[in-house]
């Protein structure tokens, strides 16, 4: 078949023995309450990590499950269905920390790194944001200086998930000011029990609250030589391809927050009744579900279709290829569009099934409320949607509708 | 300890369609699952291998091609190897005509201590598959088993009754046991196990040339007995109310409802 879109066995045993888990031992933990604790889940944590769900996408040589980006996908949507915190934790985790240290990690480098973080015991994080660098973060201003065969870290990162109990951090610091991030910013990996690590304050957020959101000050910590991951001057493109991944990651756990709305609010409409009648008997209701529904469908097939993709590009990373500039461009563009794309459509469905659910919408306790709450992230972070509109928009402009 | 798992693949669907030309049971197994308490022989199996580091673990499955993701998730699951026995025959095969075919494969395998098996099958409800395999095998037997731990050469097998008691068995290997509902829950795979699971040679595929038993006794020619038919058991409507709010006024509506239907005096 020339144009095959199917799952592998394999992930298909895996989407359904994760439900199977996710269902017994996780949802029945999670309510729909607002979170008000502060602390990291580590009572959900702890049981993910044993069932092998910290480090899907990385070859069993270093610890992983060897299940790839389209498994890692149905991890994401799977778990954004239970609780889009946790999908934040375990994107943060795998897909902008794990994965840059696999793609452009040592020999040395993936063997002490890797087994640990697969293995959920130690937690990983990307530090990228700073106060002055959002959108635009090749301003960045976190300075590392060579002092001999150490480079002495001084900055402060924000908005870093993960950022208050990671073990590991993939870091992206200035090297070279003259340079910028055309070959002056470098990526470190970092121990947080070093000194000069300092995890200043946490983020009190609307949504994903399971997920923490941490500052962090670098006050004269020093990293080993042997830290730097990548070429030296190269750590923006090490975190940008971290990113073209991840985005597209996040697309799929927003097709799990987009589809958990939609089961609510189906259950929703067939029991409750109005004037003698299930409101799902309503045209107007069910006009709204098959919308939901159909844009679910429509981004989840553009999502998965460019996970493909992100596999095929990390693999050919991996093995030390070289990445041809249009495959870049493709997938970075592709990977855009999906997290646009998914990301909109979960907050208009989430939108879509508070209306079905009149008060019970708004109201804590039925699952719609917490999704409208968790849903925007996703057109934020690994890049607001302005931006990824900024970038497509520039390249469309140029070069006209492009073919497949 | 070499302990063999019976695992068969059954339609994800409790509900049983039958045919109204045949009156049989319409058997679709394109959505299909571990059976449950297969799942729970397994998980038994898996818990009792752990008691002996030297033991091995083999998943077996008879029937259509359509099982082969019950062998995978067996693999998945922890066992240390599965064997997947697929013909056509095997499919249509029922009660006796399964149980050598299975005790047969117990016997290619070889050197198998014990043999764990569920109580009985969502789809056939037979609940004969597993005795008649241990007297084809001339293996002593277990039945509903709750829980069974290794005693030097002999099984320590715990049982529970509806009445709440439990008995303890000293069963002799070679022996099978079959587990029934308050066996241990079974594990999930894990992402580990998953990939392990669809790795190359993971997956053995034996056919019934692989066996020492004909043809002739397998398929549905080979059944002891016949299923007559099987036809839906009428059942009194229940009605389900869940009354919201305080416990006082959940109570008093309660007693109101029960009032209205007579129900209380
Ligand atoms: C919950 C959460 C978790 C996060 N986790 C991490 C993490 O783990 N690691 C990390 O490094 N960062 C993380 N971030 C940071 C995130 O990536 C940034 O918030 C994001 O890149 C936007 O930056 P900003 O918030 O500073 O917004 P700004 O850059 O200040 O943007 C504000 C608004 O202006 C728009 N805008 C800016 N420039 C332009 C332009 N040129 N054209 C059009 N519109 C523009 C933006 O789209 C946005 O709407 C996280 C953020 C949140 C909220």
């Amino acid at each position: 078949m020339a144009f095959e879109f199917s799952f592998a066995p394999e992930h298909e045993m895996f989407r359904r023995t994760l439900r199977g888990f996710l269902d017994e031992e996780i949802r029945p933990r999670i309510d729909d309450e607002f979170y008000d604790s502060e602390a990291f889940p580590w009572d959900l944590v702890t049981p993910m990590a044993e069932q092998g769900l910290f480090g899907v996408t990385v070859p069993p040589e270093y610890g992983g499950a060897g299940l790839g980006e389209i498994g890692y996908g149905i991890l994401l949507e799977e778990l954004a269905k239970v609780d889009t915190g946790l999908s934040t934790i375990v994107g943060a985790h795998t897909g902008i920390c794990l994965a840059p240290i696999y793609l452009f990690g040592t020999e040395e480098q993936k063997e002490r790194y890797l087994p640990p973080l697969c293995r959920g015991e130690d937690i990983g994080a990307f530090a990228l944001t700073e106060p002055q660098a959002g959108s635009d973060a090749a301003n960045i201003k976190t300075r590392a200086e060579r002092d001999g065969d150490e480079y002495v870290l001084d900055g402060t990162k924000i908005y870093v998930s993960n950022g208050d109990v990671a073990d590991t951090l993939m870091v992206s610091a200035v090297t070279d000011p003259a340079l910028g991030a055309r070959g002056g910013v470098t990526a470190f990996i970092v121990d947080s029990d070093w000194d000069g690590f300092e995890v200043s304050s946490k983020e009190d957020k609307m949504g994903i609250r399971r997920s923490t959101t941490a500052q962090i000050e670098f006050d004269g910590c020093r990293v080993p030589e042997e830290n730097v991951l990548g070429n030296v001057g190269e750590g923006f493109i090490v975190a940008l391809t971290a990113l073209d991944g991840g985005r597209a990651t996040l697309a799929a756990g927003s097709i799990g927050g987009a589809t958990e709305a939609l089961n609510r609010a189906v259950d929703y409409a067939n029991a409750r009744e109005q004037f003698g009648d299930p409101i799902a008997h309503h045209q107007d209701v069910q006009f709204k579900l098959a919308e939901m529904s159909t844009d679910i469908t429509q981004a989840r097939y553009a999502t998965y279709h460019c996970l493909e993709y992100v596999e095929e590009y990390y693999e050919q990373i991996a093995a030390g290829e070289d990445v041809s500039k249009a495959f870049r461009e493709k997938v970075s563009r592709r990977s855009a569009q999906v997290k646009i794309a998914a990301s909109e459509m979960a907050a208009e469905v989430t939108e879509k099934a508070c209306d079905i659910m009149g008060a019970r919408g708004l109201a804590e306790g039925y699952g719609v409320e917490k999704g409208l709450r968790d849903s925007p992230i996703a057109e934020i972070y690994e890049g607001t949607n302005e931006i990824q509109r900024m970038i497509i928009g520039r390249e469309v402009a140029q070069e006209g509708g492009y073919a497949w | 300890m070499n302990i063999a798992v019976a695992i068969k693949h059954v339609p994800a669907d409790d509900d049983v369609r039958v045919s109204k030309k045949t009156g049989q049971p319409v058997v679709d197994l394109t959505e299909g699952r571990m059976n449950p308490l297969g799942r729970r022989a397994l998980e038994t199996g898996l818990r009792l291998s752990k008691q002996d580091p030297a033991s091995e673990v083999t998943a077996v499955s008879l029937g259509p091609e359509e099982a082969e993701p019950t062998v995978r998730e067996a693999l998945a699951m922890g066992a240390d190897r599965g064997v997947l026995v697929a013909d056509p025959l095997l499919e249509e095969s029922t009660g006796l005509a399964t149980a050598k075919a299975l005790a047969s494969t117990v016997r290619s395998l070889g050197d198998i201590d014990v043999v764990i098996a569920g109580a009985r099958t969502t789809d056939r409800f037979a609940g004969h598959v597993g005795p008649a395999m241990a007297a084809l095998l001339g293996f002593s037997i277990a039945t509903h088993a709750r829980s069974a731990g290794i005693d030097g050469e002999d099984l320590l097998v715990e049982k529970q009754r509806r009445d709440g008691t439990a008995t303890r068995l000293q069963v002799p290997t070679p022996c099978l046991v079959s587990v029934g509902p308050q066996s241990p829950d079974p594990r999930h795979a894990t992402t580990w196990g998953v990939h392990a699971a669809f790795a190359q040679d993971a997956l053995e595929r034996w056919s019934i040339a692989d066996l020492d038993v004909s043809p002739d006794e397998l398929g549905p020619g080979a059944a002891a007995t016949t299923q007559e038919n099987v036809e839906p058991v009428a059942e009194k409507e229940r009605e389900t109310e869940i009354f919201d709010g305080e416990a006082e006024d959940t109570a008093e509506s309660l007693q109101r409802r029960l009032n209205s239907r007579g129900l209380l005096r």
